[in-house]
């Protein structure tokens, strides 16, 4: 009788592997569908939902990682700011506008800056920054 | 040149003063005198001797003036009248006629001194009552007999009053010698008394004759009665004495009140162109008047002195009168002589100036009174028509005045038709100077410069034909310009503006005067000029493989001509290539309408990120970002809506 050769595979390690791929999987699962999430339990904002369909998110608050492209507008009550994000299904760069109240007056906002923005979708469709946090 | 001057003097007179002769018309009622004196009588009393208005001739303009009023002698209507139914008179030849001239040369031969012979006064003067029986003499032969026979009674009284100054001087003598002797106590009756007178002029009216008794009176009552005697006697004288000058003053009175009596019949005659008659008159005054003054009594400073003082230099006596008489026959017989001849080369004109002449001042001669219809029928035509150019240039009918120039120039070789032509056409070129004038006033919508253009047309040339065909113009243009109104307001209201633009002119040119009609027309140009401008932009664009920034741009005309085929007709070509670009800019605009400003920006942001050179981006992000963030809420409201009226 011939002898049957021993398996050698090790359960722990087979484990071990099982165990590394799930969170590799989970890992980019997770990256995939969602940006890291800057902002706890702030849902990302959809920019092209939000330039098509406005009216049912206002009063809605959520968070947007977006780039500084311009600055439309400033006064003493706050600064307009033209900003691109991306439309994470799409892939594409979506434009917003931003209005940074009067009380980041104090923050240095430049043109180029990427940074991740709690919003509020306020009357007239108007995204109003409630905090911030540079990338 | 005097005599000419006095003569042409006569031709004012013929039409104002002179007698017309009418075979058909009875003899003067009155006898000759009443026709002689006609003109002193109508006078004032208090007028001098053939009064202050007699008329005065021009002869470097032939115009006479006359109680202050100037007229063309051979051009006014009365000589002019007078001298055409002149010509269509048949001429005086029948026997009648013939039979006064006979009468006529008989009176002025018996009066013609003679070799060996004197003139013959009572040969004339028995002729005369049977020349003017015949009518074409008016009586005038019966007011020179009448002056005549004047003459010859004041002439009988003198013989007669000279009679009676000699017996009243006798008389006188008589008496003057009885109171001499009766004064001196002579008893010697005068001897008148011895004689006794016989009644007649110097008898002593309620005289008695002394009766016999050669012894002077011794008793008281013999002496009164002869100082009564002497008393009466005295008296008696001084009345003789009295009627003896008074009859001498009254003899030179009546002598002379008859000569001037007879000097104003001739100069009367003589200013009626009766100059046959005036020969007669002044040959018959000076047989009465022989080596007296013959000097005319004339007023001094009247016009009649003047005239004559003009023409002679001199004081004009009746032998002046005479002669210019005889001249003015020699004148009229050769005016008439030149007629002839220049009828027989064809110069009307020339003709007829001087037949017209020559019956000016001898109307009633008998050259110009014989001369044969034929002849004068030959100029009758011409005159006429020239008579009616004259009446036509006077009513300014230069119409009808240049159809007669042209006539009478092919009637008459030497008819001169400068002066009427060069008036023609002055008048008809004031005359279209001003229609034209009224022309642009009516094009500039002048109303009153148009009226008072027409009334100076008007008053230049009446019936001048370029005023009715302006007229009718005025009534056609004036429908039409209601009608292009019309159009336009249609046209406006349906914002056609590029068929407005296309007829600019036609609209223009009604609406000069309207100026608020020139604004909407000149805002509609404004806008198809740009719209236009646009357009060309937006090819320019196209063909620099900018399809954005034509679309645009056509979008931008469009704006304020919306229904414009042309800029419709780019903006479709052009839609396909910027379709993302025409929806972002639609999207944001629809969200903007809906105040929906922060997503009305992302759409234009988006629209800016394919053509950054987006006006329409740039605006639209202006705006509602003012709208989102305003500065101080009145400003920016304002600039909120002031961005909205851009879009």
């Amino acid at each position: 009788m011939a002898r049957r050769k021993k398996s050698s595979l090790n359960p722990w390690a087979l484990l071990g592997v099982v165990a590394v791929l799930g969170a590799g999987i989970g890992g980019y699962l997770l990256t995939r569908t969602k940006t890291v999430s800057t902002f706890e339990n702030v849902t990302q904002l959809d920019p092209t939902e939000y330039v098509a369909n406005a009216m049912s998110l206002q009063g809605n608050t959520y968070q947007v990682t977006a780039k500084v492209k311009d600055q439309i507008r400033y006064t003493d009550n706050g600064r307009l700011y033209a900003m691109e994000a991306k439309d994470d299904k799409t892939g594409q760069m979506v434009d917003l506008s931003m209005l940074f109240p009067a009380a980041f007056a104090h923050e240095s906002i430049q043109v180029g800056q990427e940074m991740t923005l709690k919003v509020q979708v306020e009357r007239h469709a108007i995204l109003t920054v409630l905090d911030l946090k540079r990338s | 040149m005097k005599r000419p001057l006095l003569l042409s003097a006569l031709l004012i007179a013929a039409p104002a003063s002179g007698q017309v002769f009418d075979a058909g018309a009875p003899p003067a009622s009155g006898g000759g005198q009443d026709t002689t004196i006609h003109n002193s009588q109508s006078k004032p009393a208090n007028n001098p001797f053939l009064g202050n208005d007699t008329p005065f001739f021009d002869p470097g303009s032939e115009t006479a003036t006359w109680n202050g009023k100037a007229w063309n002698v051979t051009n006014n209507r009365l000589f002019r009248g007078r001298f055409e139914k002149y010509l269509s008179a048949p001429e005086d030849n029948s026997e009648k006629d013939a039979a006064y001239r006979k009468v006529i040369h008989e009176i002025i031969q018996a009066l013609t001194p003679k070799q060996g012979a004197l003139p013959n006064l009572n040969r004339a003067v028995a002729l005369m009552p049977v020349a003017a029986e015949f009518p074409i003499d008016a009586r005038l032969c019966d007011a020179i007999t009448s002056a005549v026979y004047t003459i010859w009674m004041v002439e009988k009284n003198e013989t007669a009053m000279v009679a009676a100054n000699k017996l009243m001087q006798k008389e006188i003598d008589n008496l003057a010698l009885r109171v001499e002797v009766g004064s001196e106590g002579n008893s010697l009756a005068p001897s008148h008394e011895k004689t006794g007178t016989a009644g007649g002029v110097g008898t002593p009216q309620g005289g008695q004759p002394a009766k016999g008794g050669g012894a002077a009176p011794t008793s008281p009552v013999a002496d009164v009665s002869q100082f009564t005697r002497l008393g009466i006697d005295m008296k008696k004288i001084t009345e003789r004495e009295g009627m003896r000058v008074a009859n001498m003053a009254k003899f030179g009175i009546n002598e002379l009140k008859a000569k001037i009596e007879f000097q104003a019949l001739i100069v009367q005659l003589f200013l009626q162109r009766r100059f046959e008659h005036t020969i007669i008159a002044c040959r018959c005054y000076n047989y009465l008047f022989s080596g007296q003054d013959r000097e005319l009594k004339i007023k001094e400073g009247s016009d009649v002195e003047k005239m004559f003082a003009k023409g002679l230099g001199v004081n004009p006596t009746i032998s002046t009168l005479e002669a210019f008489a005889s001249e003015a026959i020699r004148d009229v017989d050769e005016g008439v002589l030149a007629f002839e001849f220049n009828l027989e080369k064809s110069e009307i004109q020339t003709a007829s100036n001087r037949l017209g002449e020559a019956f000016a001042i001898g109307e009633y001669l008998p050259r110009v009174r014989t001369l044969p219809r034929a002849r004068k029928e030959k100029v009758l035509e011409f005159v006429r028509d020239a008579n009616m150019l004259i009446s036509s240039l006077e009513v300014k009918d230069y119409g009808r005045a240049d159809e007669l120039l042209i006539k009478l120039k092919t009637r008459s070789s030497d008819f001169d038709d400068s002066k009427a032509r060069a008036a023609v056409e002055s008048a008809r070129a004031a005359s279209s100077l001003h229609i034209e004038a009224a022309k642009i006033a009516a094009v500039s919508q002048d109303r009153k410069g148009v009226q008072e253009e027409i009334r100076q047309a008007a008053e230049l040339w009446p019936t001048n034909p370029e005023l009715k065909s302006f007229s009718k113009e005025i009534a056609e243009n004036g429908n039409a310009q209601v009608q292009i109104l019309r159009d336009f307001e249609s046209l406006l209201a349906q914002q056609n503006y590029r068929q407005i633009a296309k007829d600019a002119a036609k609209y223009g040119a009604v609406m000069l005067t309207n100026k608020e009609k020139q604004g909407q027309l000149q805002k509609v140009l404004d806008i198809v000029k740009s719209s236009e401008t646009a357009a060309i932009t937006s090819d320019e664009l196209a063909k620099r493989g900018n399809p954005w920034g034509a679309w645009e741009s056509v979008k931008i005309a469009l704006k304020t001509l919306p229904d414009d085929t042309e800029l419709n007709k780019r903006s479709s070509q052009l839609s396909s290539q910027v379709s993302e670009f025409a929806h972002a800019l639609e999207r944001a605009e629809s969200l903007e309408s809906k105040e929906q400003y922060g997503t009305s920006i992302a759409w234009f942001l988006k629209a800016k990120r394919i053509y950054p050179e987006s006006s329409f981006a740039r605006e639209g992000i202006a705006r509602n970002s003012a709208a989102i963030l305003p500065e101080k809420a009145g400003n920016d409201d304002a600039l909120v809506e002031s961005l909205k009226e851009t879009r």
